[in-house]
């Protein structure tokens, strides 16, 4: 559920990047854009799924 | 994948998409398909144990190439919490991810007009809880975009300039203002609280704005989204919608072009009256396209700004 009127969310877990490998037939890249790293990468499925986060990438 | 058939009696294209009809819909938390897969479990949409902000494409597309896109913008891997609710870098980073999928969205020959969106509460259709957005990469130019370059044209130049203007002169209906961003409940607000945040300076996309810009952007909308839950004491309800130059179309000029239309603002539609009323678009909002307001856009401003204050 959403947050109450005063209640604010405790600091962001989790707040590293991606840390699982992602599937080694999956097409991964990554690049920059303005201060954030993006991971880009493929579902199972074939989907495109984008990664933002401030893991220092090598580009 | 939908299709698009045109309604010649209003002008307007209709979408269907029928196998939205079996998407997820209010899973308990345990089954939530924004969530980070956890270690063992089920995998969710997001295949890793935790991440910062995830874009996927929607599992039940409205539009998909070559016809457009629709994607998933996950704003955190926490279940429980907010857009306002978020720790203000994140919300400052979401700005940069919106300008990163405009961008390249707004690249893509089979897209005519990107939409960036959030709904939010079950009020306005919400089907999962997770704070997340969405996207569209609509293939055709809609209606609202497409009346914002008639009122370009009404009005002899940019619309949201000149009627930015008019409420800073006003002062009635002002909420927010701060070097780059003003917010306030227009002067021909449809709902009760309704807001506009626009940005002060002639920015026709994400693309044109200054990294300090796109930082005010988000605090504004942040302070609005916190007075809103504060106004009634409750998490608020809305529909929230970036409004950018379209990216396609007759007249639309690439980014940097002095010609390029459109004006970067986001409006709020938040469906509540009161605490516990519900605004329905009825007989002659559906009929007539007229909405008829309880409410004076001044005086649901006053109480904005308060709101606004307490939860500050």
């Amino acid at each position: 559920m959403t947050s109450g009127p005063h209640e604010r969310t405790p600091p962001e877990r989790g707040d590293g990047a991606a840390e699982r490998t992602p599937e080694p037939e999956a097409e991964t890249a990554r690049e920059r854009f303005g201060p954030l790293t993006l991971l880009r990468t493929r579902k199972a499925d074939g989907r495109a799924l984008l990664l933002f986060s401030h893991e220092e990438a090598e580009v | 994948m939908s299709e698009l058939r045109f309604d010649d009696l209003r002008g307007e294209e209709v979408v269907y998409a029928i196998h939205r009809q079996d998407r997820t819909f209010l899973p308990d938390r345990e089954h939530c398909p924004l969530d980070p897969t956890v270690p063992g479990g089920a995998e969710t949409e997001i295949p890793f144990p935790s991440f910062e902000i995830a874009v996927f494409d929607n599992r039940f597309p409205a539009f998909e190439a070559p016809g457009g896109a629709a994607e998933v913008v996950v704003y955190t891997d926490r279940h429980d919490g907010s857009f306002g609710g978020l720790a203000p870098g994140r919300a400052e980073d979401l700005m940069w991810v919106w300008r990163n999928r405009y961008a390249e969205l707004g690249a893509r020959e089979d897209i005519a007009y990107v939409m960036i969106f959030e709904n939010r509460g079950v009020e306005v259709g919400v089907t999962l809880h997770h704070p997340h957005g969405q996207i569209y990469g609509y293939p055709f130019l809609p209606p609202v975009p497409a009346a914002e370059w008639a009122s370009d044209e009404r009005l002899g130049g940019c619309a949201p300039c000149e009627l930015l203007r008019r409420e800073l002169t006003d002062g009635a209906r002002l909420l927010l203002q701060s070097e780059d961003v003003v917010a306030y409940v227009p002067h021909a607000a449809r709902w009760a609280y309704e807001v506009h945040v626009v940005m002060r300076r002639h920015r026709p996309s994400l693309l044109e704005c200054e990294p300090g810009e796109l930082r005010g952007l988000a605090q504004t909308l942040q302070s609005l989204a916190r007075g809103y839950d504060a106004l009634f004491e409750r998490p608020f309800p809305y529909v929230m919608v970036v409004h950018q130059a379209p990216t396609a179309d007759a007249g639309a000029d690439p980014p940097g072009s002095p010609r390029r239309r459109g004006h970067l603002h986001v409006e709020f539609y938040p469906p509540l009256r009161t605490a516990e009323k519900l605004k329905f678009l009825a007989g002659s909002e559906q009929g007539a396209g007229t909405f008829i307001s309880d409410t004076l856009p001044e005086e649901t401003a006053v109480v904005l700004r308060e709101a606004i204050a307490r939860a500050a």
